[in-house]
């Protein structure tokens, strides 16, 4: 026991590192000089070299301005490597003249920066005395990223690790420790890692893949597939824990048992078994999701191998309040609700406004036991994570907002509490992209 | 004494306002998707049959069955928001240098809502006759295997289309398909039920049944809404803004529309390009838009709207009066009357025919409008048709293709396979030139859900998702 809490205590530091390592913004900026390189040489083809050009630009797509200033200053710089003489002209000319450019110039150049199903779609009119000709050139998307807003306390940090076209149910992140416990640089960990370096397990619908940090990236090292036949329900639920060396993976009606040593192996059956929930200082909780669906059925049993009939539930959380723990789960009927444990079924409270993801915090910050939850929507909306507190002095065990909604670009489709209990991990469906992204989720008790 | 608060069981709403910044709580609250309910569906069209190959004679029928049909029936391809191919039925698939000879390899364990088993000669038997120049059949792979005569660049957008659904007709008649449900009552014109397919390979849907009540006019659609007697109806254009401006939700898919006068081949008073040109110039697209169509849409200039070819901007739809009656004045007087139809069921285009009317007396035309009363293959009595041009398949070059085959202003041949966009720039510049075609209005379907709906989205192609919806149950 002793040795397992300081294996504990070794293995969260490297992660506290890496999550503060991993958090520094990106700062890339999208080169836009290769499209415009691309339609300027299809401009100056309609033109001759030395002509003088009028240049307008203005945007109709969906690029922020300051992007659309790199690209102007982008698209005049090709312009004049290609021998043209650029005057370049701050107001949009509302009405193209008819073929007759401004009198000091040989054409006059108007470039849309506009947008279709497919990307953007860069568009110069070019005005010369004896034509007016059109050139045009698909540009692929770029990408923006979203801020959190102001604070009322704490705040709630998000740092996306992954993200991918495949959906992701759930992953671990970890530190891959050296196998033969000798501390010689650079000797594979597990999973084919090199000791010491972090490592993220994925689990997707049909594959458990292992990723290990390379040059700031998640670079897939291994893949496991799961060899599952059948249908999955629709909003497919999965869970990934991770034991040492070993993991589970719970899916409805299917556990796999697999190993991240040096290679990575899943082995799955059929199996009704609950699904275990891991809740740190909490304890462990069993539940059965329904067959076929995506929620809970309302029995829930403890390790002590007590069993409960509450209400069907989507995700369950246990938090201390007065130094008592209380169980929340978010049932299907839309209310989250407060349960003693001590207290067999009995609802001490309900909380409306929640969506259907919740998930403990133990941290620093207040009075050290928060709950994130979702926001209240659908598939089609931009989520929100928000953190709660259930004050002491609060008798009906109603909820302070600790910090301000964490904005997401769609929809959280899984949100889990993780090892250790300071941090959450969070999967997004990026309703821009359609593609999805693990966040681990941490609060900053300082704004 | 630890837990004496405990005794009281606090089933009371939480306001969570006890800082800034927190969330606006609905009435109820959950984001996962749950099971059950029916949701309830009103159309205004009519339709006899719910059959993939099943020919309409109305446009409006023909939009509402390709909103349906992917209830109950799936392709071998789909198409994702870009209107790139997706594997649905079929995983995967091959074609050789050429792009005649095709393989797709079926979804396996994917099952009929009946229970049967999709194979490769079910599906190449639901396709027969459905390609043209190609040859359809079964390989012991179990693949379905697609041969054409020529190259075939357009296979998987063809494929993409309901018309080429997988179907399957059991012993007692009925069609049966693989998709999230099955027709469990059909009166033909009145009504359907749609009761989930538990068989259904992406997983039951979360709805138990939709119902659909057919020949429901617009009017009646917005009161049942209002009444919470339906969950899913269609807006008119003239009922937008109204049924938004109270507390009902409205969802409208991008314009794929286009309302657009149509010259008929061979009227006399058509074959004049300068009686053309000049009604074009004279017509007031933004009163139109502002009055009677609610500013809902898009003023067109060109036949494909914005979000589609990223260039429509470049066709301007501005009036230009002065240049209008400029034609006019040369031309004879005789060549001043025209005459435009347009579909008798169809009254926001009744009343649009009579505005243009006006502007082209400002011009100096006589246009006078008539219901259409021939039906479909009938030698046109009017000069000029105001139609509706359902924007098909999301790459510009093929929709452009199939706007100008349904108008009837080309022999149907386009070019096939994904086009750059300055091509089809250069072929729809081309097209208006002419003005055997004046585009209008790009329009969007409009829908009405009641609160209770949740994840509506349709598809950017304009497909309904329902396989996908939930409804949010009573609160005890």
């Amino acid at each position: 026991m002793r040795n397992f809490r300081r294996l504990k205590v070794l293995r969260t530091a490297p992660l506290a590192a890496l999550f503060l390592l991993t958090s520094l913004p990106a700062l890339a900026t999208e080169d836009w000089s290769a499209p415009a390189r691309a339609l300027d040489n299809k401009i100056a083809g309609k033109l001759k070299p030395g002509h003088s050009v009028l240049l307008s630009v203005r945007n109709s797509s969906s690029l922020a301005a300051d992007e659309v200033e790199r690209i102007r200053i982008a698209i005049e710089a090709e312009l004049r490597a290609q021998g043209l003489r650029v005057t370049a002209n701050s107001a949009w000319p509302e009405k193209q003249p008819e073929k007759q450019p401004e009198k000091q110039n040989d054409a006059q150049i108007r470039i849309t920066l506009a947008e279709n199903l497919n990307g953007l779609l860069w568009v110069a009119e070019i005005t010369a005395r004896e034509s007016r000709e059109v050139v045009m050139q698909a540009v692929p998307h770029g990408t923006s990223e979203e801020r959190p807003a102001s604070a009322p306390a704490f705040l709630l940090r998000s740092q996306k690790l992954l993200e991918q076209e495949v959906p992701i149910l759930d992953f671990a992140l970890d530190i891959a420790p050296d196998l033969a416990l000798d501390s010689a640089p650079g000797r594979a960990g597990r999973g084919g890692a090199p000791a010491g370096r972090p490592r993220l397990l994925v689990l997707e619908p049909d594959h458990v893949v292992l990723r290990v940090l390379e040059d700031g990236r998640w670079q897939a090292k291994q893949s496991a597939a799961l060899g599952v036949a059948g249908t999955w329900p629709r909003d497919l639920r999965g869970r990934l824990r991770m034991s040492g060396t070993s993991f589970e993976i719970f899916l409805p009606g299917v556990l796999c048992q697999g190993t991240a040593a040096e290679t990575l192996s899943a082995q799955c059956s059929t199996n009704q078994q609950p699904w275990e929930f891991d809740l740190g200082d909490g304890g462990k909780l069993q539940a059965t999701l329904a067959a076929g669906k995506n929620f809970f059925d309302s029995k829930i049993g403890t390790a002590g191998g007590r069993v409960f009939g509450l209400r069907p539930f989507f995700s369950v959380a246990a938090i201390k309040v007065n130094r008592e723990w209380i169980w929340a789960l978010s049932g299907v009927d839309g209310r989250t609700w407060l349960y003693d444990p001590q207290k067999e079924g009995e609802a001490v409270a309900s909380i409306d406004g929640w969506g259907s993801d919740i998930a403990a915090l133990k941290t620093d910050c207040g009075s050290s036991w928060q709950i994130l939850a979702t926001r209240a929507g659908d598939g089609t909306e931009r989520d929100a994570v928000q953190a709660f507190e259930i004050p002491e002095t609060q008798p009906q065990k109603q909820p302070v907002a600790v910090s301000p909604p964490l904005e997401f670009s769609g929809p959280v489709t899984a949100l889990w509490q993780a090892t250790p209990n300071g941090t959450a991990g969070a999967v997004i469906r990026n309703l821009q992209t359609g593609r999805y992204e693990a966040h681990t989720l941490s609060l900053s008790c300082s704004r | 004494m630890r837990r004496t608060h405990f005794h009281l069981v606090a089933a009371v709403s939480c306001a969570l306002g006890a800082g800034a910044g927190t969330f606006l709580a609905p009435a109820h609250g959950a984001s996962r998707p749950r099971y059950g309910g029916t949701l309830r569906v009103k159309v205004q069209a009519r339709l006899d049959a719910l059959e993939p190959r099943h020919l309409f004679a109305e446009s409006g029928e023909q939009n509402a069955a390709e909103k349906l049909l992917p209830l109950v029936f799936d392709r071998l391809v789909s198409r994702d928001a870009s209107g790139r191919p997706q594997p649905q039925l079929a995983t995967s698939w091959t074609q050789d240098a050429a792009y005649q000879h095709w393989e797709f390899r079926l979804r396996p364990g994917a099952k009929f809502s009946d229970g049967t088993l999709l194979t490769a000669e079910i599906a190449a038997h639901a396709l027969e006759n459905g390609l043209a120049a190609c040859k359809i059949s079964a390989s012991v792979a179990e693949n379905v295997v697609i041969d054409c005569a020529a190259s075939n660049y357009d296979l998987l957008q063809d494929l993409a289309e309901p018309r080429n659904s997988i179907s399957r007709r059991t012993a007692d008649g009925t069609l049966t398909g693989t998709g999230p449900f099955r027709v469990a009552e059909w009166q033909a014109k009145k009504r359907a039920v749609l009761k989930a397919n538990e068989n259904d390979w992406r997983g039951r849907p979360f709805l138990d049944a939709v119902e659909v009540e057919m020949g429901v006019m617009p009017r009646e659609q917005v009161v049942a809404l209002e009444l919470g007697k339906a969950d899913v109806i269609e807006i008119v254009p003239e009922d937008a803004r109204r049924v938004s401006r109270g507390t009902l939700r409205t969802s409208a898919s991008l314009p794929n529309e286009l309302l657009a006068i149509v010259f008929q081949p061979g009227r006399p008073a058509a074959v004049d390009a300068h009686v053309r040109e000049a009604l074009a110039r004279s017509i007031d697209r933004a009163t139109i838009h502002a009055v009677l169509l609610q500013k809902q849409g898009e003023l067109a200039g060109g036949l494909l709207p914005q979000w589609l070819s990223g260039y429509a901007f470049l066709f301007s739809p501005g009036q230009d009066l002065a240049r209008s009656r400029e034609l006019v004045a040369a031309l004879p007087a005789a060549s001043r009357k025209l005459t435009l139809e347009y579909a008798p069921g169809d009254s926001i285009a009744g009343a649009i025919a009579e505005r243009i009317a006006v502007n082209a007396r400002d011009a100096g035309l006589a246009l006078q409008t008539l219901p259409q009363t021939r039906v479909n293959g009938q030698t046109p009595i009017a000069d000029a048709r105001l139609m509706r041009l359902h924007i098909e398949g999301l790459e510009p070059g093929r929709a452009l293709g199939r706007m100008v085959t349904a108008a009837m202003l080309t022999d149907g041949k386009h070019p096939a396979g994904p086009l750059a966009a300055e091509v089809v720039y250069a072929e729809e510049f081309n097209l208006l030139e002419g003005h055997q075609i004046i585009p209008l209005f790009h329009l969007p379907q409009i829908y009405g859900l009641s609160a209770r709906v949740k994840n509506w989205s349709a598809s950017t192609a304009g497909e309904w998702r329902l396989g996908e919806i939930w409804v949010e149950a009573e609160r005890p």
